[in-house]
């Protein structure tokens, strides 16, 4: 079943959830914390496998979900990638 | 009251909708909820029949010829769908369209604080009330993940009873499975990890519980255990526990897990900016989230996870949502049953409830065997224990273990609702041979 993604914006455009797109950012997330690719690579393929779990029952849910989630399953592995990851957007 | 731009003026997330306005109501399973269908009432179903079996079986003493008496599975299990089907929610679609609720299947998701996506279909609505429920929790035990276990309402599926079975969870629900299949010859373990059956109910309800299910069920009841493992051997399974520091296991057919349920809380609340905690969904006294529109009932709330207690605050909560002069649940007299044999029941506070807040209480205990319904049908397992306000004889609680437990209850959740002491029950006539003649004689000796 695929999931979809409610973009924010208050539009409520929807787009299918793409697990590479969440594997980019949180590699991009543990790279920014110095870690090793390899590392990185690892991790990123962890938590986008534990989101598409969480996703298996949801047929629609909000970005902001999908970051919520990712940022708490990451805290688990790269702490300060997950903070970096959940607060990018307040950075910028 | 329905402002035009959403859909609806009332939205619920679960099965505790009351009609009002433009109302819809989301359940992502049988329309009902979990009581309903895979609950009270399938369960209540069994445990009935479980019960006719056994006194059909003990019933050589009073000149019936029960030697041959026997039971067939599949037709239990067609009873019990039957009753499922008979309850006025399982699958009443109809009805709640009859009185103008719309009826949306699905699993809902806040997309945003007034709207919620069910299957990718966008819905809005003035006010939403939450009461998806709770699911069972899954205990930290190494190797849960590998190995098949029953849950409460998968256990209800079985094609036949298991020859052995491992409860974890000596409370209410593991007690009332492992006296359902006791009774059909299921050799029944039950792990507990509190010193006593019933833990939350008063040491003589635990006490009695674990007696009845020994002799007449052959029931072990495992106390002070904690399981630490279980693991797949052939067909059957392995659970090794811990028991006065040392370690043992016992291989079992079926392992059912009853340590309780979680609030079913993964709905992105985030969304809708409304606080909850894994434990369940904040709420004010008038049962409103910190979403100013948003209200929640039921098990959601992490509170009684009775059926009767999620209807009654549903109640204050189409109050609430309805009428500017805001009202409160009444949490002070809520009856609790668990339907092993006798029937144990209870309301108000535990003997450990007034101990914890320090007030000062007068107790009477009376054995069901002084009664004159006792030696009726013999039936002599059972008592009746009343709390009361050392200065007023206020009724503060009670517990019930007896024969249609409970209903006898509900005089003592009378009591409590209207401050009754015990001298008015006392002074109050029962008929003779009844099993209420209890209470009036434990209210009698305070």
């Amino acid at each position: 079943m695929n999931s979809y993604v409610v973009k924010s914006g208050g539009l409520h455009e929807s787009e299918i959830f793409d697990p590479l797109k969440l594997h980019g950012s949180l590699m991009a997330a543990c790279l920014a914390v110095r870690a090793l690719e390899g590392e990185a690579h690892m991790v990123a393929q962890k938590i986008t496998e534990k989101v598409i779990d969480w996703l298996e029952t949801k047929t629609e849910v909000t970005s902001e979900d999908v970051r919520r989630v990712a940022a708490s399953n990451l805290s688990t592995y790269q702490p300060e990638a997950a903070y970096i990851y959940e607060t990018y957007k307040t950075m910028l | 009251m329905a402002k035009k731009n959403f859909d609806y003026d009332v939205l619920v997330i679960g099965s505790v909708a009351r009609q009002g306005k433009r109302v819809a109501l989301v359940e992502m399973n049988a329309l009902g909820g979990d009581s309903a269908n895979f609950g009270d009432v399938p369960a209540g179903a069994m445990l009935n029949i479980a019960r006719i079996y056994s006194e059909a079986k003990n019933a050589g003493k009073f000149g019936i010829r029960s030697n041959t008496v026997g039971y067939n599975y599949p037709t239990i299990k067609a009873w019990k769908e039957k009753v499922v089907a008979k309850t006025s929610s399982g699958g009443g679609k109809r009805y709640y369209q009859s009185v103008g609720v719309t009826v949306i299947p699905g699993l809902a998701h806040f997309i945003s604080p007034h709207e919620v996506s069910v299957n990718r279909r966008h819905i809005s609505a003035e006010y939403i009330v939450v009461a998806s429920g709770a699911q069972w929790a899954m205990p930290k035990i190494s190797g849960i993940d590998k190995v098949e276990f029953l849950t409460p309402a998968s256990a209800l599926e079985l094609i036949r009873p298991p020859k052995s079975l491992f409860v974890i969870g000596g409370g209410t629900v593991g007690l009332e499975f492992a006296r359902l299949f006791s009774a059909f010859g299921t050799k029944v373990y039950i792990g507990e990890i509190a010193p006593r059956l019933l833990p939350r109910e008063d040491e003589e309800a635990g006490k009695l519980a674990g007696k009845v299910l020994s002799e007449q069920y052959g029931v072990t009841s495992l106390l002070e255990t904690r399981v630490v493992r279980v693991s797949k051997e052939a067909v059957a399974k392995r659970v090794t526990f811990l028991r006065g520091r040392e370690e043992h296991s016992v291989k079992v057919e079926a392992i059912l897990l009853a340590t309780g349920k979680m609030p079913r809380v993964d709905i992105g609340l985030e969304n809708a900016g409304v606080k909850y905690s894994p434990r369940g969904i904040e709420v004010d006294e008038h049962l409103k989230t910190s979403g100013k529109h948003i209200f929640a009932a039921g098990d959601v709330l992490g509170g009684f996870g009775l059926t009767h207690v999620a209807l009654m605050e549903s109640r204050v909560v189409a109050h609430n949502i309805l009428h500017k002069n805001k009202v409160s649940p009444n949490y002070q007299s809520i009856p609790r049953i668990t339907y092993i044999t006798p029937e144990i029941a209870s309301v108000g506070m535990s003997e450990d409830d007034l101990i914890k807040r320090d007030l000062d209480y007068k107790k009477s205990v009376v054995p069901l065997g002084i009664i004159g319904r006792s030696i009726i049908t013999d039936t002599h397992e059972g008592f009746v224990k009343v709390l009361a306000d050392k200065k007023s004889g206020r009724i503060l609680g009670a517990t019930v273990a007896a024969p249609s437990a409970g209903e006898i209850i509900h005089e003592m959740t009378l009591a409590i609702q209207h401050n009754l002491t015990a001298n008015d029950i006392a002074n109050t006539m029962h008929a003779f041979p009844s099993w209420s003649e209890a209470l009036r004689v434990a209210c009698a000796k305070i």
